[in-house]
């Protein structure tokens, strides 16, 4: 049983590592978090609505790059190593089928939840530099708004030394200085002194941000399913379709339309996206309340559970002409 | 092949053994492999031989598990070929090197012996052995994305050993190798062979095949053409060639005229050539001696020590 965990775990590893060094991944996922880095110096001067602004944009980048991210880690790992043949060379060892898809997908899922994470601190930081009415506070979003820069600047330099992967190195980088930054804008208040550890920062945003990451966790399982049998473009093209019907879920299968039997399966299996976007819920004073995130999670993971349950029954009956 | 290998059951065993491949309607679609049948027993080198198509790589993946036969029976270590377990006692080399390009070197050896029940200071020892052996231990810590094909295909050949396993599947090992390198997978396929260990290799190149097979297979649109041991199927024995210490030209003009005499009509005459691969690594070893750091694959260090342990009971 251990060694089969030891196994499940270098699998899981090498696809996660095999994900974040490539240049995509990197592109993807550093547009993303910039972009969420700089939304307080586009949106500051709007009417005062900046801080809403900020926060609902934050989260839509966060989610739409999410699932073009998750998507491609999902699709590069499995669909891209089927057409490459990787997947039937590690099928020709002591691994059995089903922990291969399912390592697979975890490393697919730890790098979506590691751009979360990314995104979740990057809108944290923006949230607080947008805080203010028509003014940025430089102070606690400045290192936020370096940290790309030098994180490549890192990894270039690593790079240059000893010829280490830049892109993971960049990524990790990017990670660990928004975590430093993330760390610094806790420390200050807005004038710029000590004060109570995170009292500046506006934390209804991780819920907000949970929730996304399971709805990316969610999207990751489904590209992982059709990664089973399709490349990676049709698999992209099928999880916007299902991000986007999802989306509608409410008005498709919901109140909207006639109660019958079949409506209410197909509502049942579309996941409704909408349980995991409550930007709206943030408006004001507004809180998402932790049981309910609870909740969400749990529809969430059996959504999951079945996609990985399907994902399992396909890659099982797979054959490897490649490889 | 060691004449005991017979008495010692087969480790591999291809009874009737056929593959369609269908279409998205379930229409068949190509019939690769029909009514395929070999034994592969330990010790024995096998050679799978045939023009691109033939089915070779097919009947390959079959044995592995990573296509299921619709016709036949496999038998690979006593199992199915589905039984993950026994895949821990086999070493399998595709026909290109398919390995995971932002990995380095080390860390793709690393990975594949993670995959067996290998403590991680064997694995690390194993690791750092068949660098040397492959001759890229300079290059350990490159990315293997940004290799030369040879190159690639020495670390696959590495990944196929990294377990010391007792059926070696190699699928075009020598593609891509310089003639240096080919002649090091020869040796090693002959090492791996002398400790007891069973090798099915597919190959175009019939003089690799010579080289180092016991007994080959010919397959031809997925049938099989021919099968038996190297000698049986080449030697022409009815034409016995008499290779002759060094004479001078009265002695072999005597012996001549003798031969002519008895045979009753003019034997040929020729002399033996040096292989052109014995000639090329002389020179490559001459050219050594002026060394240089390499860019590509160095020198090997012969065969890694723990695949050249005492042979196998």
């Amino acid at each position: 049983m251990f060694w089969r965990i030891r196994q499940f775990a270098a699998v899981a590893r090498i696809s996660l590592l095999d994900i974040i060094r490539q240049p995509g991944f990197l592109l993807i996922a550093a547009a993303g978090m910039a972009l969420i880095t700089l939304l307080p110096l586009l949106l500051t001067q709007t009417l005062g609505e900046s801080a809403r602004l900020v926060r609902d944009n934050a989260l839509a980048v966060h989610w739409t790059f999410g699932l073009v991210l998750g998507s491609y880690a999902a699709s590069s790992t499995l669909a891209r190593e089927t057409a490459l043949g990787t997947a039937a060379l590690v099928l020709s060892k002591p691994v059995s089928r089903s922990l291969f898809f399912l390592a697979k997908f975890c490393g697919a899922a730890a790098a979506t939840l590691l751009f979360s994470l990314g995104a979740g601190m990057a809108t944290l930081l923006s949230a607080r530099m947008a805080a203010g009415y028509f003014i940025l506070d430089w102070r606690a979003g400045g290192p936020a708004i370096a940290a790309p820069v030098l994180a490549f600047l890192i990894g270039g330099y690593l790079n240059y030394r000893d010829r280490g992967p830049f892109a993971s190195r960049a990524f990790i980088g990017m990670l660990v200085l928004y975590a430093a930054a993330l760390a610094w804008a806790c420390a200050i208040d807005a004038e710029g002194h000590c004060g109570a550890f995170g009292a500046a920062m506006d934390w209804r945003l991780a819920p907000a941000g949970l929730l996304i990451a399971m709805a990316l966790l969610m999207l990751t399982g489904l590209a992982g399913l059709l990664a089973t049998r399709l490349d990676t473009v049709p698999t992209l093209i099928l999880c916007s379709l299902a991000f986007l019907l999802g989306l509608m879920s409410d008005h498709l299968f919901g109140r909207a339309t006639e109660p019958s039997a079949a409506v209410s399966v197909l509502g049942g299996l579309l996941p409704n996206w909408q349980h995991f976007w409550l930007a709206d819920a943030l408006s004001g004073n507004g809180q998402i309340p932790w049981s309910y995130v609870g909740h969400a999670s749990a529809y969430g993971a059996m959504h999951l559970g079945g996609l990985l349950l399907l994902g399992l029954l396909s890659f099982r009956r797979a054959e490897w002409r490649n490889g | 092949m060691k004449p005991e290998a017979h008495e010692t059951p087969p480790v591999l065993r291809v009874e009737n053994a056929g593959k369609v491949f269908r279409d998205f309607w379930r229409r068949p679609r190509i019939r690769a492999v029909q009514d395929l049948s070999f034994e592969v027993r330990p010790g024995e080198v096998f050679g799978l031989l045939g023009p691109n198509g033939s089915g070779k790589s097919t009947t390959l993946k079959m044995i592995v598990g990573l296509l299921r036969p619709t016709e036949g029976r496999l038998h690979v270590l006593g199992a199915p070929p589905t039984d993950v377990s026994r895949k821990a006692r086999i070493g399998y080399l595709p026909e290109d090197s398919y390995l995971y390009p932002y990995l380095t070197c080390e860390e793709t050896l690393d990975f594949f012996g993670s995959l067996f029940r290998l403590p991680r200071a064997e694995r690390r020892a194993r690791t750092a052995q068949l660098l040397d052996m492959i001759g890229l231990r300079h290059a350990r810590r490159r990315p293997v994305g940004e290799f030369s094909k040879g190159m690639a295909r020495r670390i696959g050949l590495a990944q196929a050993l990294i377990n010391d396993p007792d059926l070696i599947i190699l699928d075009e090992p020598t593609s891509g190798l310089d003639p240096l390198g080919c002649r090091q997978v020869k040796d090693l396929i002959l090492t791996l062979a002398r400790r007891g260990k069973a090798v099915l290799l597919s190959s175009h190149l019939l003089a690799d095949i010579e080289d180092v097979c016991d007994r080959i297979a010919i397959l031809f649109n997925g049938r099989l053409q021919a099968i038996g041991s190297i000698r049986d199927l080449l030697e022409e024995r009815d034409r016995p060639r008499v290779t002759l210490p060094a004479v001078t030209p009265e002695q072999l003009r005597a012996i001549l005229a003798a031969l002519k005499a008895q045979l009753g009509r003019e034997p040929e005459l020729d002399y033996p050539r040096r292989n052109l691969e014995r000639f090329f690594l002389e020179t490559v070893a001459r050219a050594m001696n002026q060394d240089t750091e390499p860019s590509g694959a160095a020198p090997s260090e012969g065969v890694a020590p723990y695949l050249d342990g005492p042979p196998h009971a």
